[in-house]
């Protein structure tokens, strides 16, 4: 996918971009991502179940995940728990989309530094 | 407790049976597991955390429903959107009074959601959607349609007017129409 191709998918949600960017260190499993992207967000995105499962099921349609396999520890209903992973792709779309907040914040504080001045 | 917990346990499992079968054969044991886990997380934390954690869960749950089942193009939901959705254009424009053009049918559907948005406020103020501003959220018609923008966050265009992250009678019938 090119630069251009990878443009025409931003901005993402910001449920999706915690999603990704709690994938991009480990690979995790549903219940880890809901818990990371409570505290990548401090609080402010809370997922419930079925939010998780659906936006889950479209990045992985879209290619951005992947499923790793299963954790070797059960949850606590004796459910084996499947793991996911941040794919290729995943990566260059949270880079691009890392890259466009930048830009933006850059602009805000070019402009504020200029009307403070 | 315990009773409760596998009272409310039991009723998500029949409520995922409510989703389309592919979405089930991928998740539904999963999507169980995790709620079932994030239910005794937040009863063991206090009772009115349980509460906000499943009225969250039930809250969001029709839209995303609706949502798999109009991506699919479900044939169960069609005949009931096509027909509504024509019956309510017309009263949605000759009131003029909603700014994405919300059916009658997706504005009662929606009703329900934008209540329960309206008590977990009660409930808890943090768990509420963050990016709302607490004075439109008194506005019926901001809730409902900061409700469809959460749960249909992609941008659509209508002929003439981009309406942004906003769910439209146009979607649904340019939906049923590629189906």
């Amino acid at each position: 996918m090119t630069f251009e191709e990878l443009q025409t998918r931003l901005p993402l949600t910001e449920t999706t971009f915690f999603m990704l960017l709690s994938l991009a260190t480990s690979e995790k499993h549903g219940y880890a991502i809901a818990k990371d992207v409570g505290s990548l967000s401090k609080g402010r995105v809370v997922l419930s179940t079925s939010t998780l499962y659906t936006a889950l099921k479209r990045i992985l349609e879209d290619g951005w995940i992947a499923r790793a396999g299963e954790d070797p520890k059960p949850d606590e209903s004796g459910r084996p728990r499947k793991t996911y992973t941040l794919t290729e792709l995943g990566r260059r779309i949270l880079e691009a989309e890392t890259i466009r907040l930048q830009s933006l914040v850059t602009i805000a504080k070019i402009r504020s530094a200029g009307e403070q001045a | 407790m315990k009773r409760i917990l596998g009272l409310i346990t039991m009723v998500y499992g029949m409520m995922v049976k409510l989703f389309p079968s592919e979405f089930q054969e991928e998740f539904g044991d999963e999507i169980q597991g995790v709620f079932a886990t994030m239910v005794r997380a937040a009863a063991g934390r206090s009772k009115s955390a349980l509460a906000v954690a499943c009225l969250q869960e039930f809250r969001d749950f029709p839209i995303l429903l609706l949502r798999e089942y109009l991506e699919k193009g479900h044939e169960k939901f069609i005949p009931l959107t096509t027909s509504t959705v024509c019956l309510a254009r017309g009263l949605c424009s000759q009131t003029g009074s909603c700014p994405c053009e919300c059916s009658l049918f997706v504005f009662l559907f929606l009703a329900f959601t934008g209540s329960l948005y309206r008590f977990q406020l009660f409930l808890d103020r943090k768990a509420f959607y963050p990016g709302w501003d607490l004075h439109d959220c008194f506005g019926w018609r901001s809730i409902i349609c900061s409700a469809v923008q959460r749960a249909y966050p992609f941008r659509l265009v209508c002929p003439g007017r981009d309406i942004g992250m906003v769910y439209s009678p146009s979607y649904i019938l340019h939906t049923i129409h590629i189906s």
